[in-house]
């Protein structure tokens, strides 16, 4: 612990340094009392003024729910069809690798061509990075059902119904909600992206906007506080998947 | 039934290629948003000069191998030493930890800031995201090696820069494979980003072009040049660890 502070306050101090050094004219490098009063400022008066961060923080947000959401509908559904009927997995597996390795932030200028600027092709790209993902853990998890645990629902004399819903959906359950974060995950590292271009709200608007008018300092809290969010969701779901998940055999939890 | 899946898995992507030329062709063909699957293929060949490709796409290469060397090789040492080194370790986490969080590009305002828009400012942040990528890879490996392979190597006398270099290295290499090749996804993730989001040459700042112009075809050329490079150093990647990881019994595992 003592190691950790003394590292911290040697940042804190390099950073001052390097502050003081290149500063002058064009303040490339904001000291520390400036970084305090831009972090201040986001929460009182607001970037652009009169836009606080709460604002930029829900409107990312929304946006990612509204992405995610969609997706794991749409990865859930599909995820069982494919994983469950081997033709179908056959026929779509290369399909999702490729689909899968393009990259959603490479597919921006064609989300603007095609569904404009506005909101539509942002949570059209969440919706697209979150999905594959997700759709990739769906149907690995029902592939991965264990055919004892079928055979003996049926041994069992379950219906197929029955053994849906008592067999193979509990059994997929943790990997899919592993799926669920990471799509999460990607859903937030693309809002920030798809945010950059052309909008004024979400925290990527926000720095994005204060690269233009030139405030590093805005620019540095604004990167701060996506990390910080992004940290709370990823540890959050995280632990929450821990415990939803805590009947679950340690491998399948993997 | 193995070879079969191969066959029905190249089946179903011809389906996708045949539905993208039908869904072009219902919505008005040439000129339109959606261009034909051919016009993409022949906009890459007949354009190759008029909107240079080749120099672009060199621009991005050269951006993504400088940024990823510089990255890979800071990464791999820095964490080799904090997972090794208690001090190192101790101090790096807080700091790392806080910028682990930080998706790769939310780091582009703060690069063209301070880098401006040509080179600096890419090969800056594509360094960044292999430099995380790999650190995280290195130190995890570092800190999975056996306890009893170091007590033996010791005890047979093996000790400071040949531990390090003999046993702990072959050790990490498997964690640290992984790593590269997900950090070289990523500067390829980065760069076109990065291109994206403001710069002057470079195939992602072509994609842009494309966009403001109306020409999608060029979009979708950039897409396909991208997809291309990535999967061929992904494949080159893969035979070089191959090889170097011959001997590891995990082999199976690594390449999934």
């Amino acid at each position: 612990v003592r190691l950790t502070a003394l590292s911290i306050a040697l940042g804190l101090v390099l950073w001052e340094l390097v502050a003081i050094l290149t500063g002058g004219s064009r303040a490339l490098v904001p000291d520390l009392g400036q970084i305090a009063r831009a972090f201040a400022s986001l929460f009182t008066v607001g970037y652009p003024e009169g836009t606080l961060f709460y604002t930029h923080l829900a409107v990312s947000l929304s946006r990612i729910l509204a992405g995610v959401l969609t997706g794991a509908v749409a990865a859930v559904l599909l995820g069982f069809v494919i994983g469950w009927f081997p033709a179908v997995y056959a026929l779509c597996h290369l399909v999702i690798t490729v689909a899968r390795g393009i990259p959603a932030v490479a597919l921006i200028p064609l989300a603007i061509v095609w569904l404009g600027i506005d909101e539509a092709s942002k949570v059209a790209l969440i919706f697209y990075a979150s999905f594959w993902i997700m759709l990739t853990h769906v149907v690995d998890a029902v592939r991965r059902v264990s055919p004892d645990l079928v055979r003996a629902g049926q041994v069992f004399g379950l219906t197929q119904r029955q053994l849906f819903a008592w067999v193979v959906l509990p059994a997929t359950l943790p990997r899919v909600l592993t799926g669920l974060r990471i799509g999460l995950g990607m859903g937030f590292v693309v809002v920030i992206t798809a945010e950059m271009v052309g909008t004024v709200r979400g925290m990527g608007a926000m720095i994005m906007d204060a690269r233009r008018f030139f405030r590093p300092d805005i620019v540095i809290v604004g990167m701060i506080l996506v990390g910080l969010v992004g940290g709370i969701l990823s540890t959050g779901l995280g632990r929450l998947e821990r415990r939803l998940t805590r009947w679950a055999e340690p491998e399948a939890a993997r | 039934m193995r070879r079969q899946s191969r066959v029905l898995g190249f089946v179903g992507l011809a389906a996708v290629v045949v539905l993208w030329h039908l869904v072009a062709a219902g919505l008005g063909g040439a000129g339109a948003m959606v261009p034909f699957p051919l016009d993409v293929a022949r906009a890459i060949l007949n354009r190759w000069h008029a909107d240079d490709f080749g120099g672009n796409l060199l621009v991005s290469l050269s951006r993504v191998a400088v940024g990823f060397l510089v990255g890979a090789s800071v990464g791999t040492v820095v964490g080799i030493v904090s997972g090794w080194s208690h001090v190192a370790g101790r101090m790096l986490f807080v700091p790392l930890e806080l910028a682990r969080y930080v998706p790769a590009l939310a780091w582009v305002p703060l690069a063209i800031l301070w880098f401006g828009l040509g080179e600096g400012s890419k090969v800056f942040l594509v360094s960044l995201g292999a430099f995380f990528q790999t650190l995280i890879g290195a130190y995890t490996g570092v800190r999975r090696v056996d306890a009893a392979v170091l007590q033996a190597a010791r005890t047979l006398g093996c000790d400071g820069a040949a531990l390090l270099w003999r046993v702990v290295l072959p050790a990490v290499l498997p964690d640290l494979a992984t790593a590269l090749r997900v950090g070289m996804t990523l500067s390829y993730i980065t760069v076109v980003g990065a291109e994206l989001l403001g710069a002057d040459r470079g195939l992602g700042y072509l994609m842009m072009l494309g966009r403001e112009d109306g020409r999608p075809e060029l979009i979708f050329a950039g897409l396909a040049l991208f997809a291309a490079c990535n999967l061929g150093t992904e494949a080159g990647l893969r035979r070089v660890f191959d090889r170097l990881l011959r001997w590891h019994p995990g082999l199976e595992g690594v390449k999934v």
